[in-house]
């Protein structure tokens, strides 16, 4: 009884308000018919993959206090991938190209594993940088200048993305 | 004007296509194969938006949808084939 | 008027990465130079691009499937250069430890 309590959270009604949604995005016409089998279908998808389903603690960023913080992430984030782009422009049509490819190894700070890859995949689009795996608590990441890898040691992304996992600041 | 300049852009996307493919022919190690492999999908995907938009079909736009799904699978198939010499 | 000068200066700007991404892909030395040009460049320009198409159209339902199309590019194009970077980097540290 109680295990039954616990394995319904409020991740599963997220999953499957997403799944309804995009259902009825997806459908030509609504009528009674698709509403109902969209309904049958998502409650059968949540039903059988409710093993791969995280824990609740595993997402925080619904709360409210935390939506400032979530909503300057994102512009900042949209502001380095536009950096980023710009500076692989400049050194792909350079004709010498000014690269020094290496390896260097970050810490990881993040504790929970969504937290974890939201940060792997910032790195990626953060300028000259590209995550490569994860071995013993430390990042792999792959700098294509030296002024990419320095930059690493204290990037303003990763305050932010701490910021929103501490919840409120 | 807006028209031709987005089937002047599907062609630009064509006839990059092929340079991609090049390198996916010259490649001298699997990876290199799979990094262009993956940016052509890419690709295709904004064409077939394009398309869509272009000939007026609204049901091409679930196919583009449905092909970037496709080429994030195949990627990783692919990937975990490379690595580990079996894909479970 | 003012509409169809952001779109031509969107279509133009995804063009322009386009090129910079395959430009990218043939004259990197190695894989993961490689991945970085073409991983930043396609972001970008599919993103540009659809959204283009998406104020060309204005709001539909059209849109909202481009926008749903856009966020999944946007996070499935970092997550696959991770995995090939993670297969590139298995595969060659196999290969070194085969040589010595």
């Amino acid at each position: 009884m109680n295990k039954r309590k616990k394995s319904l959270n409020r991740n599963h009604i997220l999953l499957f308000g997403f799944l309804f949604g995009f259902w009825l995005v997806l459908s030509p016409r609504i009528s009674v018919e698709s509403i109902s089998i969209g309904l049958l279908a998502s409650f059968m998808v949540t039903y059988f993959s409710k093993s791969y389903i995280t824990d609740e603690g595993e997402l925080s960023f619904f709360s409210v206090g935390n939506v400032k913080n979530v909503i300057t992430y994102i512009l900042r984030l949209l502001l380095e991938i536009v950096k980023s782009n710009i500076d692989v422009a400049k050194i792909v049509l350079s004709p010498t190209m000014p690269i020094s490819p290496q390896f260097v190894r970050v810490p990881v700070k993040p504790q929970k594993d969504f937290y974890k890859v939201l940060y792997g995949n910032s790195i990626t689009l953060t300028p000259g940088t590209l995550t490569v795996d994860i071995v013993d608590g430390e990042y792999i990441v792959h700098a294509l200048t030296d002024g990419a890898a320095e930059d690493l040691k204290n990037s303003i992304i990763e305050k932010h993305i701490l910021s929103i996992e501490g919840g409120r600041q | 004007m807006i028209l031709n300049a987005l089937i002047i852009m599907s062609v630009f996307l064509g006839i990059l296509f092929f340079f991609c493919l090049y390198r996916a022919f010259i490649g001298p190690m699997a990876a290199d194969r799979v990094v262009s492999i993956n940016i052509i999908s890419t690709k295709v995907t904004v064409m077939i938006a394009l398309i869509s938009i272009i000939t007026q079909q609204d049901a091409f736009m679930d196919v583009a949808l449905i092909y970037a799904m496709m080429g994030f699978i195949t990627t990783i198939c692919v990937s975990k084939y490379i690595e580990k010499g079996k894909l479970f | 008027m003012i509409k169809i000068g952001i779109i031509l200066i969107l279509l133009a700007a995804s063009s322009f990465f386009f090129l910079v991404g395959t430009i990218g892909l043939i004259r990197m030395p190695d894989a993961f130079c490689r991945m970085h040009a073409t991983t930043k460049s396609d972001t970008l320009g599919a993103g540009l691009a659809l959204l283009a198409l998406v104020i060309y159209r204005g709001f539909d339902v059209i849109s909202i499937k481009l926008l749903i199309i856009l966020l999944f590019v946007w996070i499935t194009t970092p997550t696959a250069a991770h995995i090939m970077a993670k297969a590139a980097y298995n595969q060659k540290k196999t290969i070194e430890g085969v040589d010595q």
